[in-house]
Protein backbone atom coordinates (compact mmCIF):
# COMPACT_ATOMS: atom_id res chain seq x y z
CA UNK A 1 0.00 0.00 0.00
CA UNK A 2 1.31 3.43 -0.91
CA UNK A 3 0.71 6.25 1.46
CA UNK A 4 0.67 9.80 0.25
CA UNK A 5 3.01 10.81 2.94
CA UNK A 6 6.33 12.53 2.38
CA UNK A 7 8.15 10.40 4.92
CA UNK A 8 6.97 7.23 3.26
CA UNK A 9 7.85 8.52 -0.17
CA UNK A 10 11.34 9.34 1.03
CA UNK A 11 11.66 5.88 2.57
CA UNK A 12 10.67 4.35 -0.75
CA UNK A 13 13.22 6.41 -2.64
CA UNK A 14 16.00 5.48 -0.27
CA UNK A 15 15.02 1.88 -0.62
CA UNK A 16 15.25 2.22 -4.43
CA UNK A 17 18.79 3.47 -4.01
CA UNK A 18 19.68 0.37 -1.98
CA UNK A 19 17.87 -1.86 -4.46
CA UNK A 20 19.79 -0.35 -7.41
CA UNK A 21 23.04 -0.51 -5.44
CA UNK A 22 22.46 -4.22 -5.00
CA UNK A 23 21.80 -4.60 -8.74
CA UNK A 24 25.15 -3.04 -9.63
CA UNK A 25 26.83 -5.22 -6.99
CA UNK A 26 27.82 -2.56 -4.48
CA UNK A 27 28.53 -4.55 -1.33
CA UNK A 28 27.06 -1.78 0.83
CA UNK A 29 26.26 1.92 1.05
CA UNK A 30 27.70 3.97 3.87
CA UNK A 31 25.80 6.75 5.55
CA UNK A 32 28.05 9.17 3.62
CA UNK A 33 27.58 7.37 0.32
CA UNK A 34 23.79 7.25 0.59
CA UNK A 35 23.67 11.03 1.09
CA UNK A 36 25.65 11.54 -2.12
CA UNK A 37 23.61 9.04 -4.16
CA UNK A 38 20.33 10.65 -3.10
CA UNK A 39 21.72 14.11 -3.72
CA UNK A 40 22.72 13.28 -7.31
CA UNK A 41 19.40 11.52 -7.99
CA UNK A 42 17.55 14.53 -6.65
CA UNK A 43 19.55 17.32 -8.24
CA UNK A 44 19.39 15.70 -11.68
CA UNK A 45 15.77 14.55 -11.49
CA UNK A 46 14.25 17.52 -13.38
CA UNK A 47 16.02 16.14 -16.43
CA UNK A 48 13.50 13.29 -16.46
CA UNK A 49 10.75 15.45 -15.00
CA UNK A 50 10.64 13.21 -11.97
CA UNK A 51 9.85 14.71 -8.60
CA UNK A 52 11.72 13.15 -5.72
CA UNK A 53 10.90 14.05 -2.17
CA UNK A 54 14.22 15.37 -0.87
CA UNK A 55 14.23 19.10 -1.34
CA UNK A 56 16.12 20.07 1.76
CA UNK A 57 19.81 19.49 1.27
CA UNK A 58 22.09 21.95 2.98
CA UNK A 59 25.82 22.57 2.76
CA UNK A 60 27.12 21.01 5.96
CA UNK A 61 30.74 20.22 6.91
CA UNK A 62 32.19 19.54 3.44
CA UNK A 63 29.24 18.41 1.37
CA UNK A 64 25.50 18.36 0.73
CA UNK A 65 23.57 16.85 3.60
CA UNK A 66 19.97 16.06 4.33
CA UNK A 67 19.16 15.41 7.97
CA UNK A 68 16.06 13.40 7.06
CA UNK A 69 18.13 10.67 5.49
CA UNK A 70 19.69 9.39 8.71
CA UNK A 71 16.28 9.23 10.41
CA UNK A 72 14.88 7.26 7.48
CA UNK A 73 17.85 4.88 7.51
CA UNK A 74 17.12 4.12 11.16
CA UNK A 75 13.46 3.65 10.32
CA UNK A 76 14.29 1.28 7.44
CA UNK A 77 16.60 -0.74 9.70
CA UNK A 78 13.84 -1.05 12.29
CA UNK A 79 11.54 -2.28 9.51
CA UNK A 80 14.17 -4.86 8.47
CA UNK A 81 14.17 -3.41 4.93
CA UNK A 82 17.89 -2.63 5.21
CA UNK A 83 20.51 -3.82 7.68
CA UNK A 84 23.87 -2.71 9.01
CA UNK A 85 26.51 -4.60 7.04
CA UNK A 86 29.75 -3.29 8.55
CA UNK A 87 31.50 -0.16 9.80
CA UNK A 88 34.07 2.07 8.10
CA UNK A 89 36.42 4.49 9.79
CA UNK A 90 37.24 7.86 8.34
CA UNK A 91 39.23 10.50 10.25
CA UNK A 92 38.68 8.73 13.58
CA UNK A 93 34.90 8.58 13.01
CA UNK A 94 33.12 5.33 12.53
CA UNK A 95 30.33 5.08 9.98
CA UNK A 96 27.74 2.37 9.51
CA UNK A 97 27.47 0.66 6.13
CA UNK A 98 24.03 -0.58 5.11
CA UNK A 99 22.65 -3.01 2.58
CA UNK A 100 19.18 -4.05 1.50
CA UNK A 101 17.61 -7.18 2.99
CA UNK A 102 15.48 -9.80 1.24
CA UNK A 103 12.43 -8.21 2.83
CA UNK A 104 13.54 -4.82 1.51
CA UNK A 105 13.88 -6.19 -2.02
CA UNK A 106 10.47 -7.75 -1.95
CA UNK A 107 9.05 -4.47 -0.65
CA UNK A 108 10.52 -2.65 -3.65
CA UNK A 109 9.17 -5.26 -6.03
CA UNK A 110 5.71 -4.59 -4.64
CA UNK A 111 6.06 -0.83 -4.64
CA UNK A 112 6.91 -0.68 -8.32
CA UNK A 113 3.51 -2.00 -9.33
CA UNK A 114 2.72 1.69 -9.20
CA UNK A 115 4.01 3.13 -12.51
CA UNK A 116 5.17 6.35 -10.88
CA UNK A 117 7.22 4.44 -8.35
CA UNK A 118 8.61 2.26 -11.12
CA UNK A 119 9.68 5.36 -12.98
CA UNK A 120 11.46 6.64 -9.89
CA UNK A 121 13.27 3.33 -9.50
CA UNK A 122 14.32 3.41 -13.14
CA UNK A 123 15.67 6.90 -12.71
CA UNK A 124 17.60 6.04 -9.57
CA UNK A 125 18.88 2.90 -11.30
CA UNK A 126 20.45 5.01 -14.10
CA UNK A 127 22.08 7.36 -11.59
CA UNK A 128 23.45 4.41 -9.60
CA UNK A 129 24.86 2.85 -12.76
CA UNK A 130 26.60 6.13 -13.53
CA UNK A 131 27.99 6.27 -10.02
CA UNK A 132 29.25 2.75 -10.54
CA UNK A 133 30.83 3.80 -13.86
CA UNK A 134 32.79 6.59 -12.19
CA UNK A 135 33.52 5.35 -8.70
CA UNK A 136 36.70 3.54 -9.77
CA UNK A 137 37.92 6.24 -12.16
CA UNK A 138 41.55 7.24 -11.77
CA UNK A 139 42.38 9.83 -9.14
CA UNK A 140 39.20 9.72 -7.08
CA UNK A 141 39.86 9.87 -3.40
CA UNK A 142 41.71 6.82 -2.15
CA UNK A 143 40.89 7.58 1.46
CA UNK A 144 37.30 6.55 0.86
CA UNK A 145 35.88 3.16 0.00
CA UNK A 146 33.44 1.99 -2.63
CA UNK A 147 30.66 4.49 -3.47
CA UNK A 148 32.04 7.05 -1.01
CA UNK A 149 34.81 7.68 -3.57
CA UNK A 150 32.38 9.75 -5.65
CA UNK A 151 32.40 12.43 -2.97
CA UNK A 152 34.97 14.31 -5.06
CA UNK A 153 32.53 14.40 -7.97
CA UNK A 154 29.59 15.53 -5.86
CA UNK A 155 31.64 18.48 -4.60
CA UNK A 156 31.96 19.63 -8.22
CA UNK A 157 28.21 19.58 -8.81
CA UNK A 158 27.57 23.18 -9.99
CA UNK A 159 24.78 24.23 -7.57
CA UNK A 160 26.69 22.88 -4.59
CA UNK A 161 30.03 24.18 -5.86
CA UNK A 162 28.67 27.72 -6.12
CA UNK A 163 27.61 27.69 -2.47
CA UNK A 164 30.87 26.10 -1.39
CA UNK A 165 32.85 28.79 -3.19
CA UNK A 166 31.22 31.50 -1.12
CA UNK A 167 31.53 29.39 2.05
CA UNK A 168 27.77 29.36 2.52
CA UNK A 169 27.73 26.72 5.24
CA UNK A 170 24.24 25.85 6.42
CA UNK A 171 22.67 27.24 3.24
CA UNK A 172 19.98 25.30 1.43
CA UNK A 173 21.09 23.98 -1.93
CA UNK A 174 18.53 25.03 -4.53
CA UNK A 175 16.88 22.14 -6.32
CA UNK A 176 14.43 21.78 -9.17
CA UNK A 177 14.55 25.49 -9.89
CA UNK A 178 15.21 26.32 -13.52
CA UNK A 179 17.67 29.02 -12.56
CA UNK A 180 20.10 26.87 -10.64
CA UNK A 181 23.53 26.37 -12.15
CA UNK A 182 22.81 22.64 -12.41
CA UNK A 183 19.69 23.29 -14.46
CA UNK A 184 21.54 25.77 -16.64
CA UNK A 185 24.12 23.11 -17.33
CA UNK A 186 21.45 20.51 -18.07
CA UNK A 187 19.58 22.82 -20.43
CA UNK A 188 22.83 23.65 -22.16
CA UNK A 189 23.50 19.95 -22.66
CA UNK A 190 19.99 19.26 -23.92
CA UNK A 191 20.52 21.61 -26.86
CA UNK A 192 24.28 21.62 -26.98
CA UNK A 193 24.49 21.07 -30.74
CA UNK A 194 22.80 24.43 -31.33
CA UNK A 195 25.65 26.25 -29.63
CA UNK A 196 28.19 24.93 -32.12
CA UNK A 197 28.98 26.99 -35.23
CA UNK A 198 27.19 25.74 -38.37
CA UNK A 199 30.47 24.41 -39.68
CA UNK A 200 30.17 21.53 -37.18
CA UNK A 201 28.06 18.50 -38.03
CA UNK A 202 25.42 19.45 -35.45
CA UNK A 203 23.38 16.26 -35.79
CA UNK A 204 26.39 14.27 -34.66
CA UNK A 205 26.45 16.09 -31.34
CA UNK A 206 22.77 15.85 -30.41
CA UNK A 207 22.63 14.10 -27.05
CA UNK A 208 19.98 11.71 -25.76
CA UNK A 209 19.04 11.61 -22.08
CA UNK A 210 21.58 8.97 -21.10
CA UNK A 211 24.38 10.78 -22.91
CA UNK A 212 23.40 14.07 -21.27
CA UNK A 213 23.86 12.33 -17.93
CA UNK A 214 27.15 10.83 -19.01
CA UNK A 215 28.48 14.19 -20.14
CA UNK A 216 27.28 15.71 -16.86
CA UNK A 217 29.27 13.12 -14.87
CA UNK A 218 32.26 13.45 -17.17
CA UNK A 219 32.17 17.21 -16.62
CA UNK A 220 32.18 16.72 -12.84
CA UNK A 221 35.09 14.30 -13.18
CA UNK A 222 37.08 16.61 -15.45
CA UNK A 223 36.49 19.52 -13.05
CA UNK A 224 37.63 17.33 -10.17
CA UNK A 225 40.85 16.37 -12.01
CA UNK A 226 41.46 19.98 -13.08
CA UNK A 227 41.15 21.14 -9.47
CA UNK A 228 43.71 18.53 -8.45
CA UNK A 229 46.10 19.78 -11.15
CA UNK A 230 45.62 23.37 -9.97
CA UNK A 231 46.38 22.39 -6.38
CA UNK B 1 30.20 29.61 -13.82
CA UNK B 2 29.92 26.73 -16.22
CA UNK B 3 32.79 26.36 -18.62
CA UNK B 4 30.91 25.81 -21.89
CA UNK B 5 34.05 25.27 -23.92
CA UNK B 6 35.02 22.48 -21.58
CA UNK B 7 31.70 20.76 -22.18
CA UNK B 8 31.96 21.21 -25.94
CA UNK B 9 35.45 19.81 -25.79
CA UNK B 10 34.25 16.75 -23.87
CA UNK B 11 31.41 16.19 -26.33
CA UNK B 12 33.46 16.58 -29.49
CA UNK B 13 36.75 14.99 -28.47
CA UNK B 14 36.31 12.61 -25.58
CA UNK B 15 37.09 9.09 -26.84
CA UNK B 16 34.38 7.52 -24.73
CA UNK B 17 31.75 9.73 -26.30
CA UNK B 18 33.00 9.01 -29.78
CA UNK B 19 32.43 5.29 -29.41
CA UNK B 20 29.21 5.13 -27.46
CA UNK B 21 26.82 2.54 -28.79
CA UNK B 22 23.10 2.96 -28.43
CA UNK B 23 22.52 0.45 -25.68
CA UNK B 24 25.73 0.01 -23.75
CA UNK B 25 26.82 3.55 -23.08
CA UNK B 26 27.28 3.42 -19.33
CA UNK B 27 28.99 0.00 -19.48
CA UNK B 28 31.47 1.37 -21.98
CA UNK B 29 32.27 4.40 -19.89
CA UNK B 30 32.72 2.21 -16.83
CA UNK B 31 35.09 -0.02 -18.77
CA UNK B 32 37.11 2.93 -20.06
CA UNK B 33 37.37 4.45 -16.58
CA UNK B 34 38.51 1.19 -15.06
CA UNK B 35 41.02 0.51 -17.83
CA UNK B 36 42.50 3.97 -17.47
CA UNK B 37 42.78 3.55 -13.70
CA UNK B 38 44.37 0.10 -14.13
CA UNK B 39 46.98 1.38 -16.59
CA UNK B 40 47.75 4.46 -14.54
CA UNK B 41 47.92 2.88 -11.13
CA UNK B 42 48.45 -0.85 -11.12
CA UNK B 43 51.11 -1.63 -13.72
CA UNK B 44 54.76 -1.84 -12.62
CA UNK B 45 56.04 -0.74 -16.05
CA UNK B 46 59.64 -1.19 -15.03
CA UNK B 47 59.03 -4.86 -14.25
CA UNK B 48 56.76 -5.85 -17.15
CA UNK B 49 58.64 -3.70 -19.70
CA UNK B 50 58.74 -5.09 -23.24
CA UNK B 51 56.21 -7.80 -22.46
CA UNK B 52 53.48 -5.24 -21.95
CA UNK B 53 52.10 -5.30 -25.50
CA UNK B 54 48.58 -6.50 -26.11
CA UNK B 55 45.25 -5.85 -27.75
CA UNK B 56 41.87 -5.80 -26.12
CA UNK B 57 38.92 -6.69 -28.33
CA UNK B 58 35.80 -5.64 -26.48
CA UNK B 59 33.03 -8.20 -26.78
CA UNK B 60 29.52 -7.80 -25.43
CA UNK B 61 27.26 -10.41 -23.96
CA UNK B 62 29.57 -13.25 -23.02
CA UNK B 63 30.87 -14.19 -19.58
CA UNK B 64 34.56 -14.50 -18.85
CA UNK B 65 36.88 -16.61 -16.77
CA UNK B 66 39.13 -14.11 -15.02
CA UNK B 67 39.02 -10.36 -14.66
CA UNK B 68 41.75 -7.95 -15.75
CA UNK B 69 40.50 -5.42 -13.20
CA UNK B 70 41.09 -7.76 -10.29
CA UNK B 71 44.10 -6.30 -8.51
CA UNK B 72 47.40 -7.66 -9.80
CA UNK B 73 45.76 -10.28 -12.02
CA UNK B 74 46.77 -8.90 -15.44
CA UNK B 75 50.37 -8.33 -14.40
CA UNK B 76 50.57 -11.81 -12.91
CA UNK B 77 49.25 -13.40 -16.11
CA UNK B 78 51.68 -11.39 -18.26
CA UNK B 79 54.62 -12.35 -16.05
CA UNK B 80 53.57 -15.98 -16.39
CA UNK B 81 53.88 -15.53 -20.16
CA UNK B 82 50.19 -15.81 -21.00
CA UNK B 83 50.50 -13.19 -23.74
CA UNK B 84 53.91 -14.19 -25.09
CA UNK B 85 52.68 -15.86 -28.28
CA UNK B 86 49.12 -14.62 -28.68
CA UNK B 87 48.29 -11.19 -27.39
CA UNK B 88 44.70 -10.44 -28.38
CA UNK B 89 42.38 -10.68 -25.41
CA UNK B 90 38.67 -10.84 -25.99
CA UNK B 91 36.99 -9.35 -22.95
CA UNK B 92 33.57 -8.11 -21.93
CA UNK B 93 32.89 -4.62 -20.51
CA UNK B 94 33.13 -5.97 -16.96
CA UNK B 95 36.76 -6.80 -17.71
CA UNK B 96 36.20 -10.55 -17.74
CA UNK B 97 38.48 -12.40 -20.15
CA UNK B 98 36.38 -14.51 -22.51
CA UNK B 99 39.34 -15.94 -24.43
CA UNK B 100 42.81 -15.29 -25.77
CA UNK B 101 42.58 -15.28 -29.55
CA UNK B 102 45.14 -17.73 -30.87
CA UNK B 103 47.27 -17.56 -34.01
CA UNK B 104 47.86 -13.81 -34.01
CA UNK B 105 50.32 -11.48 -32.36
CA UNK B 106 49.82 -7.73 -32.70
CA UNK B 107 53.10 -5.82 -32.69
CA UNK B 108 52.04 -2.28 -33.45
CA UNK B 109 49.06 -0.02 -33.77
CA UNK B 110 48.85 -0.39 -37.55
CA UNK B 111 48.13 -4.09 -37.10
CA UNK B 112 45.68 -3.24 -34.33
CA UNK B 113 43.85 -0.86 -36.64
CA UNK B 114 43.49 -3.67 -39.19
CA UNK B 115 42.27 -6.03 -36.50
CA UNK B 116 39.54 -3.57 -35.51
CA UNK B 117 38.44 -3.40 -39.15
CA UNK B 118 38.22 -7.18 -39.37
CA UNK B 119 36.51 -7.62 -36.05
CA UNK B 120 34.17 -4.61 -36.46
CA UNK B 121 34.51 -3.84 -32.83
CA UNK B 122 36.22 -1.71 -30.30
CA UNK B 123 39.90 -2.49 -30.05
CA UNK B 124 42.42 -1.10 -27.58
CA UNK B 125 46.10 -1.51 -28.40
CA UNK B 126 48.40 -1.11 -25.43
CA UNK B 127 52.15 -0.97 -25.80
CA UNK B 128 54.03 -0.09 -22.66
CA UNK B 129 52.56 3.33 -21.70
CA UNK B 130 51.04 4.00 -25.12
CA UNK B 131 47.32 3.42 -25.68
CA UNK B 132 45.41 3.44 -28.98
CA UNK B 133 41.70 3.06 -29.48
CA UNK B 134 40.12 1.89 -32.74
CA UNK B 135 36.63 1.16 -33.92
CA UNK B 136 35.68 -0.46 -37.21
CA UNK B 137 39.16 0.12 -38.59
CA UNK B 138 39.19 3.79 -37.65
CA UNK B 139 41.60 5.36 -35.19
CA UNK B 140 39.53 7.01 -32.47
CA UNK B 141 42.08 8.15 -29.94
CA UNK B 142 45.73 7.85 -29.06
CA UNK B 143 47.39 8.44 -25.71
CA UNK B 144 51.18 8.62 -26.23
CA UNK B 145 51.84 8.23 -22.52
CA UNK B 146 49.14 7.07 -20.13
CA UNK B 147 51.10 8.36 -17.15
CA UNK B 148 50.58 11.92 -18.30
CA UNK B 149 47.20 13.69 -18.02
CA UNK B 150 45.09 12.10 -20.75
CA UNK B 151 41.49 13.04 -20.01
CA UNK B 152 39.92 15.41 -22.52
CA UNK B 153 38.91 18.67 -20.84
CA UNK B 154 41.30 18.56 -17.87
CA UNK B 155 43.10 21.86 -17.40
CA UNK B 156 46.78 20.98 -17.51
CA UNK B 157 49.52 23.63 -17.35
CA UNK B 158 50.12 23.00 -21.06
CA UNK B 159 46.72 23.97 -22.45
CA UNK B 160 46.59 26.97 -24.76
CA UNK B 161 43.93 28.41 -27.06
CA UNK B 162 43.97 27.52 -30.77
CA UNK B 163 45.37 30.92 -31.76
CA UNK B 164 48.55 29.94 -29.89
CA UNK B 165 49.14 27.10 -32.32
CA UNK B 166 52.84 27.97 -32.74
CA UNK B 167 53.51 27.63 -29.03
CA UNK B 168 51.50 24.42 -28.92
CA UNK B 169 53.41 22.87 -31.82
CA UNK B 170 56.71 23.92 -30.25
CA UNK B 171 55.70 22.53 -26.86
CA UNK B 172 54.77 19.25 -28.52
CA UNK B 173 58.17 19.11 -30.17
CA UNK B 174 60.03 19.88 -26.96
CA UNK B 175 58.11 17.35 -24.95
CA UNK B 176 57.53 14.47 -27.34
CA UNK B 177 59.73 14.78 -30.42
CA UNK B 178 63.06 16.27 -29.36
CA UNK B 179 65.62 13.46 -29.09
CA UNK B 180 62.78 10.91 -28.99
CA UNK B 181 62.19 12.02 -25.42
CA UNK B 182 58.68 10.61 -25.16
CA UNK B 183 57.41 7.20 -26.12
CA UNK B 184 57.33 8.32 -29.79
CA UNK B 185 60.31 6.77 -31.65
CA UNK B 186 60.88 7.84 -35.24
CA UNK B 187 64.48 6.78 -36.02
CA UNK B 188 65.11 3.41 -37.61
CA UNK B 189 68.85 4.04 -37.62
CA UNK B 190 69.95 7.03 -35.62
CA UNK B 191 73.60 6.83 -36.60
CA UNK B 192 72.83 6.92 -40.34
CA UNK B 193 69.86 9.24 -39.80
CA UNK B 194 67.35 6.87 -41.38
CA UNK B 195 63.76 7.40 -40.35
CA UNK B 196 61.13 4.73 -39.85
CA UNK B 197 58.67 4.11 -42.68
CA UNK B 198 55.85 6.57 -43.32
CA UNK B 199 57.23 9.10 -40.86
CA UNK B 200 54.65 11.79 -41.66
CA UNK B 201 51.81 9.59 -40.47
CA UNK B 202 53.60 9.04 -37.17
CA UNK B 203 54.28 12.74 -36.64
CA UNK B 204 50.74 13.57 -37.67
CA UNK B 205 49.16 11.15 -35.19
CA UNK B 206 51.42 12.23 -32.38
CA UNK B 207 50.92 15.96 -32.90
CA UNK B 208 47.18 15.48 -33.36
CA UNK B 209 46.86 13.68 -30.00
CA UNK B 210 48.81 16.42 -28.28
CA UNK B 211 46.78 19.25 -29.80
CA UNK B 212 43.48 17.49 -29.19
CA UNK B 213 44.27 17.22 -25.52
CA UNK B 214 45.76 20.67 -25.10
CA UNK B 215 43.49 22.96 -27.12
CA UNK B 216 40.48 23.79 -24.93
CA UNK B 217 38.57 26.10 -27.29
CA UNK B 218 38.25 24.01 -30.42
CA UNK B 219 37.80 20.62 -31.98
CA UNK B 220 40.90 19.04 -33.47
CA UNK B 221 40.66 16.40 -36.17
CA UNK B 222 42.80 14.55 -38.67
CA UNK B 223 42.02 13.99 -42.32
CA UNK B 224 39.11 16.43 -42.32
CA UNK B 225 37.80 17.29 -45.77
CA UNK B 226 37.93 20.79 -47.14
CA UNK B 227 34.41 22.21 -47.71
CA UNK B 228 32.91 20.57 -50.76
CA UNK B 229 36.19 18.98 -51.89
CA UNK B 230 37.85 15.61 -51.61
CA UNK B 231 41.09 17.05 -50.23
CA UNK B 232 41.92 16.08 -46.69
CA UNK B 233 43.94 18.21 -44.33
CA UNK B 234 46.58 16.70 -42.05
CA UNK B 235 45.30 18.41 -38.93
CA UNK B 236 42.42 20.86 -38.64
CA UNK B 237 41.40 22.89 -35.62
CA UNK B 238 37.90 24.36 -35.60
CA UNK B 239 37.08 26.78 -32.78
CA UNK B 240 33.83 26.43 -30.84
CA UNK B 241 33.02 30.10 -30.66
CA UNK B 242 33.37 31.30 -34.23
CA UNK B 243 34.08 28.17 -36.21
CA UNK B 244 37.46 29.57 -37.28
CA UNK B 245 39.67 27.00 -38.92
CA UNK B 246 43.40 26.49 -38.51
CA UNK B 247 45.04 24.07 -40.91
CA UNK B 248 48.31 22.30 -40.16
CA UNK B 249 50.21 20.62 -42.97
CA UNK B 250 52.96 18.25 -41.92
CA UNK B 251 55.93 17.27 -44.03
CA UNK B 252 58.80 15.11 -42.98
CA UNK B 253 62.16 15.57 -44.64
CA UNK B 254 65.00 13.08 -44.71
CA UNK B 255 65.58 9.48 -45.60
CA UNK B 256 63.64 6.30 -44.99
CA UNK B 257 64.56 2.87 -46.41
CA UNK B 258 62.49 3.56 -49.49
CA UNK B 259 62.30 7.34 -49.96
CA UNK B 260 64.21 10.55 -49.53
CA UNK B 261 62.61 13.97 -49.21
CA UNK B 262 64.24 17.37 -49.19
CA UNK B 263 63.48 20.99 -50.12
CA UNK B 264 61.14 20.04 -52.98
CA UNK B 265 58.90 18.20 -50.55
CA UNK B 266 58.70 21.26 -48.31
CA UNK B 267 57.87 23.47 -51.31
CA UNK B 268 55.13 21.06 -52.37
CA UNK B 269 53.75 21.24 -48.83
CA UNK B 270 53.56 24.99 -49.11
CA UNK B 271 51.61 24.81 -52.39
CA UNK B 272 49.31 22.14 -50.96
CA UNK B 273 48.58 24.28 -47.91
CA UNK B 274 47.87 27.29 -50.15
CA UNK B 275 45.32 25.20 -52.08
CA UNK B 276 43.57 24.15 -48.88
CA UNK B 277 43.37 27.73 -47.68
CA UNK B 278 42.04 28.87 -51.03
CA UNK B 279 39.18 26.35 -50.84
CA UNK B 280 38.41 26.58 -47.13
CA UNK B 281 36.53 29.85 -46.78
CA UNK B 282 36.40 29.78 -42.98
CA UNK B 283 40.12 29.30 -42.60
CA UNK B 284 41.89 31.67 -40.28
CA UNK B 285 45.41 30.55 -41.06
CA UNK B 286 47.51 27.61 -42.17
CA UNK B 287 50.94 26.57 -41.04
CA UNK B 288 53.47 24.23 -42.56
CA UNK B 289 55.28 22.09 -40.01
CA UNK B 290 58.48 20.39 -41.11
CA UNK B 291 60.13 17.59 -39.18
CA UNK B 292 63.62 17.67 -40.63
CA UNK B 293 65.56 14.42 -40.59
CA UNK B 294 68.09 15.44 -43.27
CA UNK B 295 71.77 14.96 -42.58
CA UNK B 296 72.50 18.64 -42.09
CA UNK B 297 70.55 21.25 -40.20
CA UNK B 298 70.07 23.62 -43.13
CA UNK B 299 67.46 26.21 -44.01
CA UNK B 300 64.89 25.33 -46.66
CA UNK B 301 65.34 26.86 -50.10
CA UNK B 302 61.88 28.19 -50.82
CA UNK B 303 61.24 28.38 -54.54
CA UNK B 304 61.02 32.07 -55.45
CA UNK B 305 58.14 31.55 -57.89
CA UNK B 306 55.76 30.07 -55.33
CA UNK B 307 52.95 32.44 -54.41
CA UNK B 308 52.40 32.28 -50.68
CA UNK B 309 48.69 32.34 -49.89
CA UNK B 310 47.95 35.44 -47.76
CA UNK B 311 46.63 33.27 -44.92
CA UNK B 312 49.73 31.07 -44.75
CA UNK B 313 51.84 31.59 -41.67
CA UNK B 314 54.87 33.24 -43.24
CA UNK B 315 57.23 31.44 -40.93
CA UNK B 316 56.92 27.67 -41.50
CA UNK B 317 57.95 25.75 -38.43
CA UNK B 318 60.98 23.54 -39.00
CA UNK B 319 62.20 21.17 -36.33
CA UNK B 320 65.56 19.55 -36.95
CA UNK B 321 65.42 16.00 -35.65
CA UNK B 322 68.35 15.47 -33.31
CA UNK B 323 70.02 12.10 -33.49
CA UNK B 324 73.18 12.72 -31.52
CA UNK B 325 73.62 12.38 -27.82
CA UNK B 326 74.69 15.49 -25.92
CA UNK B 327 78.22 14.15 -25.43
CA UNK B 328 78.80 13.43 -29.15
CA UNK B 329 77.35 16.81 -30.07
CA UNK B 330 79.56 18.54 -27.48
CA UNK B 331 82.66 16.84 -28.89
CA UNK B 332 81.88 18.05 -32.40
CA UNK B 333 81.16 21.60 -31.30
CA UNK B 334 84.32 21.74 -29.25
CA UNK B 335 86.52 20.44 -32.05
CA UNK B 336 85.03 23.13 -34.36
CA UNK B 337 85.85 25.79 -31.78
CA UNK B 338 89.43 24.52 -31.52
CA UNK B 339 89.81 24.48 -35.31
CA UNK B 340 88.57 28.06 -35.56
CA UNK B 341 91.07 29.15 -32.94
CA UNK B 342 94.00 27.54 -34.79
CA UNK B 343 92.99 29.25 -38.03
Amino acid sequence: MLLDNKAFKRSNEILYVFYSADEVSFPFLSKIGIQKCIYLSEVLSPLKEIVLSFLNFIYLHKGPYSKDIQNILDHLVSMNAIEVDSFSTYKKNSYANYKITKAGKSLVENLIYDPMEKEKLQWIRIVMKLIDAYKDAYGLSEEYQEVDKIIGLVYQEPSFYEIKQRSGKGEFIPMGNRNTLTMKLIHFLEKVEETLPLKFDRDKYKLDLETVLLVFFEYLYVEYLSEKVRI
Amino acid sequence: MIDKNKILKIITSSPILKVLKETQKIELVRFYNMLEALLKMDIPYGEVGEKFVFCIALTFGEQGKWNIFQKGELVRKIKEGLLNDNNIISINPKGEVIKIITGTYINDYVEAERLSEKQSQLVFFIKYMEVHLFMNGKAIYCIPNIMRPSRVGVETPEILPAREYRKLITNHHNRHVYKEKGSFKYWRNKLKRILKDKPEIQFNKNLYSYLDLNIPDGHVDRGATISGMDDRTDIRIMTFERGEIYIIEIKCLGKTDSTEYSDDWANEGLIQLGEYLKDEKDSKTGVLVLYDGRIKDEKINWHPDIKWHPKIDKDPMRFFLESESASVKAKKIYSKIKKRKKN
